[in-house]
């Protein structure tokens, strides 16, 4: 007498009616083959089978064949996978990983995905956009520029005194005079108290009434404009706003939410805030003082317009939030100015500054 | 005695002896833990592409781990079926978000800064239209992947008239103030349940929501006094509403969850969710799901020779859409 061939319960079902048949599974060579009670036997080539479930742990083998009707075949026995899988090894039956083995294959995608991640943040997404920053034309700028600045001061909160807008001009134009600026530097005069300045890409400046009211002589504020006007020729603005971009519809993508695809597109004009990192300040700190000097500006305005950003930081404006370290700057400055004495002409001899620092009505204010 | 005798005969007729069933859930918390940082990884390293797979592979497991009769659901959706879904919701997005730049600029162009907030305004509004047909198709779609005994199930709504119940229901929910929201619902229900068939055969639903609107009221009312609690009570209510006119066949179903039983569920929820920062929120899905099968009665005798198969087809562009509006189309009846 020969031992039986191991045989597993089952469920068959015909794929036009719901209602399932009790069948015995045995394993051949060539394929399956289902004992059904009462009818003649089935046989499932294993070329023709197609698994749809039973690759995880705990899950029912659920076998499919042929096209409309679909037969299906389930076997809830735990240990059937693994004897299809010995029967037919080229069949493509899958048992995934089980146990320790699929425990160490999770926390080392874990783990590889966070150090992948972490890499990604520090090194590659910050060279991408410093490259793509480089790279963005200058008509893309201009323009993101303009929105950037129109989302910061509105049209209704700008002052348009001829002659204060004019004198700040006048300062510009000395900066980047011979220069070959590729940027038109627009600057806009914003009806706000806070002691601050901007950047926005483009040569889109923005200069505060709190920030010009400080101002005791054309040479503070130029200081100040050579230092935004570093910023916009840096392209710091531009590449802060593509690494914002570009992080923020990373996670649209990754989280798979399609629903902050339309946030991603509207994005653009909500990038109000124009923070540097430390690095771009010191840049901007030590071209602009560059800038001042070879435009034969006295760099002691300079100096004195970063003591009274100081002096405000104190109070806790916006300015230093985003400019740390402000000692280190001055200090910095201070050896960039070179040594005090020289004698430099007025940069606006013909200027009341006085009257651009406060407007035409400053007794009534 | 002769009372007695005629007692148990009305007894006897009106409470025919029904066969009582659960569905069962045999999934873990650890396993669609390990399923779910799975997909996160694969997704992060492919840059998004592989969430379409791992969202078909999570679905074929849930549904896998769900029985009811012996017999597990099975899923048969694919990744790639759901990529081209996203891609496709991709490329309506872009579309969309162009429209809506270009006309936020012309608007603000010609009238002004004002016309900008109105602008933004009827491109939600567009978006929002959208609700209905994402409704519609993210159900066919869903249905069409889902077997059992291997019959397919299907949804054969269509988007037009569930449009104008959707409007209805919108206006009468608008005009009571959010009272009438069970109406809404329950109109929405009763067409995407009717509409709903496993075979040949279509599911029903009769409730009509209108007494639920008075159990919401007292909700409201009464929220004030019992700290929003109330609301807890009025959604099981709701909840075993819905069950009482749902019918498939003989089927019956009923829930013997009560307002305690799912304040407690939910207060132990929350301290496994936020006592672990959110890591046991797998746990706590499992933990749910089996709380509400436990809970759920099934009764009536199925003639399951009788019931045919009649699959219909469907794309899983309707998925995409439907997860735009964070709907999860799921069997939930």
């Amino acid at each position: 007498m020969t031992a039986p061939l191991p045989r597993w319960r089952g469920s068959w079902f015909d794929g036009k009616q719901a209602g399932a048949i009790a069948v015995w599974v045995t394993l051949g060579p060539e394929g399956l083959q289902l004992q059904r009670p009462g009818q003649p036997p089935l046989a499932w080539p294993y070329a023709g089978i197609t698994q749809t479930q039973g690759a995880n742990a705990g899950e029912h083998v659920r076998l499919e064949r042929g096209d409309a009707p679909v037969e299906v075949l389930v076997v809830a026995d735990p240990g059937f996978i693994e004897a299809l899988r010995a029967a037919a090894p080229d069949a493509g039956f899958a048992a995934g990983l089980r146990g320790r083995h699929y425990a160490a294959w999770v926390a080392g995608l874990a783990v590889g995905t966070a150090a992948l991640g972490m890499a990604w943040f520090m090194v590659g997404l910050p060279w991408l956009t410093d490259y793509a920053a480089r790279h963005v034309p200058l008509a893309a700028e201009e323009s993101l520029g303009k929105l950037v600045q129109e989302q910061i001061v509105p049209e209704d909160q700008r002052l348009s005194d001829a002659y204060r807008l004019k004198a700040i001009d006048s300062v510009v134009q000395r900066l980047i005079q011979g220069r070959g600026a590729p940027y038109t530097f627009r600057v806009v005069l914003s009806d706000d108290d806070a002691v601050n300045a901007f950047a926005a890409p483009g040569g889109y400046l923005v200069v505060n009434r709190g920030l010009l009211q400080k101002t005791a002589r054309a040479e503070e504020l130029a200081g100040v404009l050579a230092h935004e006007v570093q910023h916009v020729l840096h392209r710091h603005a531009t590449r802060n706003i593509l690494r914002q971009l570009s992080t923020q519809a990373l996670f649209a993508v990754i989280t798979g939410d399609a629903g902050t695809m339309g946030q991603v597109a509207s994005m653009a004009g909500q990038l109000g805030a124009l923070s540097f990192q430390r690095a771009d300040e010191a840049e901007a700190d030590r071209d602009g003082m560059a800038m001042v000097r070879q435009a034969g500006i006295d760099p002691a305005g300079t100096v004195r317009m970063f003591e009274i950003l100081q002096a405000e930081g104190q109070d806790g404006p916006t300015f230093l939030a985003t400019h740390p370290a402000m000692d280190d700057r001055l200090a910095t400055l201070r050896k960039l100015a070179g040594p005090p004495g020289k004698r430099h002409p007025a940069l606006l001899p013909d200027v009341d500054w006085h009257r651009v620092a406060h407007g035409p009505h400053q007794e009534a204010k | 005695m002769t009372i007695t005798l005629d007692k148990q005969a009305i007894v006897a007729r009106a409470a025919p002896k029904l066969t009582v069933r659960k569905s069962r859930f045999y999934g873990t918390g650890g396993a669609l833990f390990g399923i779910q940082i799975v997909n996160f990884c694969l997704t992060v390293l492919t840059l998004g592409i592989y969430s379409a797979w791992g969202k078909a592979k999570l679905r074929r497991w849930l549904y896998a781990q769900i029985e009811f009769m012996g017999q597990r659901f099975a899923y048969h959706g694919t990744g790639k079926e759901i990529f081209i879904g996203h891609l496709k919701l991709l490329a309506v997005g872009i579309v969309i978000g162009l429209i809506a730049v270009a006309t936020t600029f012309a608007a603000r162009a010609a009238f002004g800064p004002g016309a900008q907030a109105v602008s933004t305004l009827v491109i939600y509004l567009l978006i929002y239209a959208l609700l209905p047909f994402a409704m519609v198709a993210g159900r066919r779609y869903a249905m069409s992947r889902i077997s059992w005994q291997g019959i397919h199930f299907s949804f054969r709504g269509q988007t037009k008239p569930f449009a104008w119940i959707f409007l209805k229901g919108l206006l009468v929910t608008v005009f009571t103030l959010g009272i009438g929201t069970p109406y809404l619902l329950a109109t929405m229900r009763r067409y995407m349940v009717s509409n709903t068939y496993f075979g040949d055969q279509a599911f029903s639903y009769t409730g009509d929501g209108k007494v639920l609107c008075e159990e919401l009221l007292l909700a409201v009312l009464l929220a004030p006094f019992t700290f929003g609690l109330s609301f807890v009570w009025y959604s099981v209510t709701a909840y075993r509403y819905d069950l009482l006119h749902t019918r498939f066949g003989p089927l019956r179903f009923k829930t013997t969850m009560t307002g305690r039983t799912l304040l407690w569920q939910g207060f132990v929820n929350m301290l496994m969710f936020y006592g672990t920062l959110g890591l046991a929120t797998p746990w706590v899905m499992i933990r749910y799901i089996n709380f509400t099968l436990a809970h759920t009665k099934i009764g009536g005798d199925l003639d399951l020779q009788a019931i045919l198969q009649a699959a219909k087809s469907a794309t899983a562009t309707g998925d995409a859409l439907a997860d735009m509006f964070g709907l999860d189309a799921d069997l939930a009846l």
